[in-house]
């Protein structure tokens, strides 16, 4: 029997793309996400399966301005050093906003914050998107206790402007 | 690559049948390295001819040289009394390591990948893991597509979407 292979680098298995992927920092795996719609869902499937994809070094939260701040200035240890502005979401560029700090692990920043924060957010490195640190704490208890999580709805509505937000690195 | 068999065990040999049906003879002291293979021979199923449809001839003869390189069962016959001749020895060999696999060219690299992933050849698949990550490190989505022959199948919309949500990692 004669079996033929074809070359085909989107359709590459998911744990050869880990592999390699095991080797790049966090912004050369977000560029990958961008090549095809294959490697899009291969890249958070990847990161999913080994949640491998984080800075090897937490990024260093840069002062900025408190209010009205409409990104966050990052700077990158690795590589070659460079700065990022991450854009808050809409709904926290009007209002007062509080950083406490960036963390590796955003289980981590989650802790620390929860304690002084009425309401935060955490980045969720596998949707590059800023969640509500209430409804992740609501999505562990949830997956810990098998229910499901009860203030679905509160996760959605936009925090009032006077409330101090808190905005993670994860 | 092909060795006469003997009764000495260091000398039997498997037969590897590529997907193109070339006949490959590999000692077993060179195919241990292999997950899968060494996996076969523990349980005793590694009589005549060992199908490998996952791997071509051209791929599965890279695939032997990297494990002749590699088996070290004269290592131990060897004295290596000097730490100086053991570093050398580690350094040659990464040096031939990356000969080996710059001299690939992409679709040859794919098929190491697909191969060895496939035969459980860990040192290999990491080696050829790293030149990819080597290849597409620092580079733009453009770039990276270009270098592999991908098309992107994102309408125009859906790529500027996509920038704009991750806008920082393109500065």
């Amino acid at each position: 029997m004669k079996t033929t292979i074809t070359c085909l680098w989107d359709q590459i298995p998911t744990e050869i793309l880990g592999r390699i992927m095991d080797q790049l920092n966090l912004l050369d795996c977000v560029r990958l996400r961008v090549v095809c719609k294959s490697w899009r869902s291969l890249v958070s499937l990847v990161h999913n399966q080994n949640k491998k994809i984080s800075p090897p070094w937490p990024w260093l939260l840069l002062p900025h301005d408190q209010t009205g701040a409409k990104y966050l200035k990052f700077f990158d240890f690795s590589g070659a050093g460079s700065f990022y502005d991450l854009p808050l979401p809409k709904a926290s560029s009007g209002s007062s906003l509080y950083c406490c700090g960036s963390s590796k692990a955003h289980n981590d920043a989650l802790k620390q914050s929860r304690d002084f924060l009425e309401a935060g957010y955490c980045l969720v490195p596998a949707d590059w998107d800023l969640c509500l640190i209430e409804e992740i704490a609501d999505r562990l208890k949830a997956s810990k206790s098998g229910k499901a999580a009860s203030s679905k709805e509160k996760a959605g509505t936009e925090p009032a402007a006077e409330t101090k937000e808190g905005a993670c690195w994860g | 690559m092909s060795t006469p068999s003997s009764s000495v065990f260091s000398y039997r040999v498997l037969k590897l049948k590529s997907s193109d049906g070339e006949i490959f003879e590999v000692k077993q002291t060179v195919a241990v390295q292999s997950g899968v293979l060494k996996q076969m021979m523990e349980d005793g199923c590694t009589e005549g001819e060992i199908p490998l449809n996952n791997v071509d001839s051209p791929t599965l003869a890279k695939i032997i040289e990297w494990c002749n390189k590699h088996h070290d069962d004269d290592v131990e016959g060897r004295v290596l009394s000097q730490e100086k001749e053991k570093e050398k020895e580690k350094a040659d060999m990464k040096r031939w390591e990356s000969e080996f696999i710059d001299a690939l060219n992409r679709d040859e690299l794919y098929f190491l990948l697909i191969g060895s992933n496939y035969m459980n050849i860990k040192e290999l698949l990491d080696c050829a893991a790293q030149k990819v990550a080597g290849m597409v490190k620092g580079k733009t989505p453009e770039a990276i597509r270009e270098m592999f022959n991908i098309q992107s199948d994102f309408t125009e919309e859906e790529e500027k979407a996509i920038r704009k949500e991750n806008q920082w990692a393109f500065n």
